[in-house]
């Protein structure tokens, strides 16, 4: 009797560690929480007052914060990221499809598939200011593309690349290779296959990637201050739409690709710079909007997400 | 019944080539980045000796008297990267062993995007966040804390690198089969016992994994220092005062108007090649730890 | 445009010639082979999975219009060998085949590195373990043989979709829904659909992969009925691990064992008078 009591003493003092931990642990998490919640409501407070100014959206920067706007921010980062998206997805869903479907692992191209596949995991863990230096040295002063929307596409493409890679292989390998076989078996082609079925049933995974890739590409800015984004632009690019066919003037077209541009992450950073309290205001009101977009894309990819996990039950 | 199908066959090998390319593609990025890094390293060091860059001890670039030693750069990003482990490591592990170990399903479907969502949001704004807020936080309890200093962007990289250190390590640990856990309660082990004498020796490698991932990106990130550390380069521990990092040194350069070849211009290339080994070494390592994971199961 | 595209046809057909022509006159030229009525004939195949042997000099002649079932304990190569017919196995690297499996009445050697798959494998389909329906209408499901295979024609897909799902006896349960998608039938319809897409390109074969390994025992039935049916016009091969299927429906049998036809015979035969010890001991439920 006298040991089991002392084996039952010895028992109690293990628990409490037990009852202690997850306090710990749980306190850790609501840091983190509290943390970003204080980020969020420290940069909305911040801006709030230029946030309900209708005006602060429609105008260019200025020498006066009180004047200055984000219109040449954000009509400059829709048209980086629209070059940015087409060109990942022009590289990005082809080569994770080759990975996955094509991949052969054996002899000369084998080898160069596992180059590929190790480089592009590399490509993920790159600083993204290095993008930056092979934009400026590659883009901007060998192919003398300039410090334009064009670089600045092509620049994020090569960020968001990885991520996109990565998920339309994921999305890929989640169709069974019954479905596969199934195509293969009444006669279907590896492209009739690819076409009909792995793509779009792999559609959904391939859009939650470009979603996640999208914003965090959205509000990068080391490598578009490496290549030279300007802070202070005070005019929009030429509008390529024309009033008659075919709609689109390809001269004007270009004249966009290769305009010097502005983004909301770069003017932010150029305003936080400023000893100014005022252009502070600006910096928190225009961080808020990259936030709000950010929450917005996340939670977006994750509804996808959702969505075709349910629609898809293998 | 059936019509000709000979261009179908065509068409199949055409999109096998296009495929091939996209893949192969992205290996040119690659080269291009060490090309690119490479040729303008070796023209700054014809202008500046590899001893000078790797022995003198101060950094002045923009001064008449220019010296390129690069070690106060280093300096600065790493004592920054280490404020940042000290605080995501602890955090981070307190984090994963909870998440994985302790709490409930409901509590993980919040918990995860929230900490996944620390990568998300904007460095910029971050950036603003230190200089702005706990800067100033940071000032009311440590004394002598200039407005620019490493302590604010180190603590605030410390959260923003969750998501690897936390997060990753908590996937490792929820790896291990849960027969492994059932063995070490079968033996009457408490939880907190068995998740810090069975679940993390176990995934180890993973969350090692995770945590120099975490580093590697806290070297490589940007803004947050650009903005709130200073532009000074300052061989110093001391997290008090304004240092300047790598990453913050190519911002500061960048921003201005740099000719092609000029040796402000190559510098940055020296610097950033310099920055591109360091993360490469410490991604290897990572993925290294990742596959021996993989092996063990 | 109508002479135009008839214009590139002809261009197509001079270029890449017409497969399907040569496999009708090779019909022709072998059809005394046929008159043997042998669909298959097997000889000495070996398989490999990279180094490991998984068929061993394998013997088989499949009759022709009849069901053919290869049983044997799991593990024993069955279906392998099963998707040698279609070669299925080329869909994953480290395959290697040698031998012979002969294909009548087109006088081509299956296993041969050098013929077209998409001939063969319009010519012998392929019905699953799990029913494995594309997350597509019912009306695709049935129709996607066709179209890739080159149909355009939309009122000649409608009347093979029909006459595939009638064959398959599943019109009458589909026809109000053939929009719906393919997952919101059950499983036996699912499989049953499969059938109907694997028969809507009317090969002349068709192998089953263990078809009712998935399916509750009256989705089984209503299977097994069809293979009969569907052998008044078809050549059957299936993999059965389930012995009273086996003799159930079929007319011949095969039994492997590690990878070698051990016995093959009419499946009275087999079942009643087995002339291996082997064959009798897994008859009588002694292993396997």
């Amino acid at each position: 009797m006298k040991s089991l009591e002392k084996f039952d003493k010895k028992k109690l003092k293990k628990i409490k560690p037990d009852i202690i931990f997850p306090i710990f642990g749980f306190f850790a998490l609501f840091l983190v929480v509290s943390f970003m919640f204080t980020l969020v409501l420290d940069v909305f407070l911040d801006g709030f007052e230029k946030l309900k100014d209708p005006n602060f959206y429609t105008s260019f920067p200025s020498r006066f914060p009180e004047k200055a706007g984000i219109l040449s921010g954000w009509v400059g980062t829709l048209l980086v990221m629209g070059g940015a998206i087409f060109w990942s997805l022009l590289i990005g869903i082809p080569a994770g499809i080759y990975l996955e479907e094509y991949a052969k692992k054996r002899g000369l191209i084998g080898k160069i598939e596992n180059i590929i596949e190790l480089n592009i995991n590399n490509l993920a863990a790159v600083p993204a200011i290095i993008y930056g230096l092979l934009a400026l040295g590659i883009f901007v002063y060998r192919f003398k593309l300039g410090e334009s929307i064009l670089t600045a596409g092509l620049t994020l493409s090569i960020l968001m690349l990885p991520v996109i890679v990565v998920n339309t292989r994921e999305a890929i390998r989640r169709i069974p290779r019954d479905i596969r076989e199934a195509a293969y078996a009444v006669g279907a082609t590896k492209w009739d296959t690819i076409r009909d079925h792995i793509f779009p049933y792999s559609l959904g995974g391939i859009l939650t990637g470009l979603i996640i890739a999208a914003s965090r590409a959205i509000g990068e800015t080391a490598p578009l201050v490496t290549i030279g984004a300007l802070t202070f632009i005070a005019f929009l690019p030429p509008n390529p739409i024309t009033s008659d066919f075919p709609y689109l003037s390809l001269t004007k077209f270009w004249e966009v690709l290769m305009s010097p541009f502005t983004v909301l992450p770069i003017q932010i950073f150029n305003w936080v710079s400023r000893p100014q309290a005022a252009f502070q205001i600006n910096a928190a009101a225009a961080g808020f909007i990259l936030l709000v977009l950010t929450v917005f894309m996340n939670a977006l990819a994750y509804y996808i997400r959702q969505k075709v996990r349910r629609k898809y039950i293998w | 019944m059936f019509a000709s199908l000979g261009y179908k066959r065509i068409l199949d090998k055409l999109m096998l080539a296009v495929f091939f390319t996209a893949g192969f593609i992205t290996i040119f990025i690659t080269i291009g980045i060490v090309y690119v890094l490479l040729a303008d390293t070796l023209e700054f060091f014809k202008e500046v000796s590899i001893k000078e860059f790797l022995t003198e001890k101060e950094w002045t670039p923009v001064f008449a008297t220019k010296k390129f030693g690069i070690w106060p750069l280093i300096a600065g990003t790493f004592l920054i990267a280490a404020i940042a482990m000290i605080v995501s490591v602890p955090l981070g592990l307190l984090i994963a062993i909870y998440l994985s170990e302790y709490a409930s399903v409901s509590v993980k479907e919040i918990a995860k995007p929230i900490i996944e969502f620390l990568e998300a949001v904007p460095t910029v704004v971050y950036g603003y966040f230190t200089l702005l807020f706990v800067t100033p936080l940071l000032q009311k309890i440590v004394p002598d804390l200039e407005s620019f200093n490493s302590l604010a962007p180190g603590v605030v990289l410390g959260f923003m690198i969750l998501p690897y250190t936390a997060s990753m390590a908590e996937d490792a640990m929820k790896g291990v089969p849960q027969r492994i856990r059932e063995a070490s309660y079968a033996l009457g082990a408490t939880k907190l016992w068995t998740a810090i004498r069975i679940i993390l020796p176990a995934s180890i490698s993973g969350v090692i994994a995770g945590f120099i991932l975490g580093a590697s990106r806290a070297i490589g990130e940007t803004m947050v220092v650009a903005i709130s550390a200073g532009m000074y380069p300052n061989l110093t521990l001391d997290p008090r005062e304004p240092i300047q990092t790598m990453t913050g040194y190519i911002v500061q350069i960048a921003l201005g108007d740099l000719p092609f070849g000029s040796i402000e211009y190559l510098s940055i290339f020296a610097v950033g090649f310099t920055l591109f080994i360091i993360a490469f070494v410490f991604n290897s390592i990572a993925l290294w730890l990742k596959s021996k994971i993989r092996e063990m199961y | 445009m109508v002479i135009g595209s008839v214009v590139i046809d002809n261009i197509k057909n001079l270029i890449f010639g017409t497969k399907e022509k040569a496999l009708e006159e090779t019909k022709e030229a072998n059809l005394i082979k046929s008159e043997s009525e042998i669909k298959i004939e097997v000889k000495e195949l070996n398989f490999y999975y990279g180094d490991f042997k998984a068929l061993k000099n394998i013997n088989l002649k499949v009759p022709t219009k009849k069901i053919t079932a290869l049983i044997g304990p799991s593990g024993c190569g069955k279906t392998t060998l099963l998707r040698c017919f279609n070669r299925m196995h080329d869909l994953y690297p480290d395959s290697r085949y040698e031998g012979t499996i002969y294909f009548n009445p087109y006088g081509i050697n299956i296993v041969d590195k050098n013929i077209d798959l998409l001939d063969l494998r319009r010519k012998i389909g392929m019905v699953f373990q799990r029913p494995n329906p594309f997350p597509k209408s019912i009306f695709e499901n049935v129709a996607y043989g066709l179209k890739v295979n080159g149909i355009r024609d939309k009122k000649l897909i409608q009347e093979k979709v029909e006459w595939a799902l009638r064959a398959s006896a599943l019109w009458d349960e589909v026809k109000d829904r053939l929009k719906e998608n393919a997952y919101s039938l059950s499983g036996g319809q699912q499989q049953r659909l499969c059938i109907a897409r694997a028969i809507a390109i009317e090969p002349d074969v068709v192998l089953f992969d263990e078809p009712t390994s998935a399916l509750d025992p009256i989705s089984t039935a209503k299977i097994e009925e069809l293979l009969i049916q569907l052998k008044e016009k078809l050549t059957i091969i299936i993999v059965t691990h389930n012995m009273q299927q086996a003799a159930r429906v079929s007319d011949y049998t095969g039994f492997m064992y590690l990878g070698e036809l051990i016995e093959f015979d009419k499946t009275d035969k087999i079942f009643t008078v087995p002339k291996e010890k082997l064959t009798e001991e897994y008859i009588t439920g002694r292993f396997g």
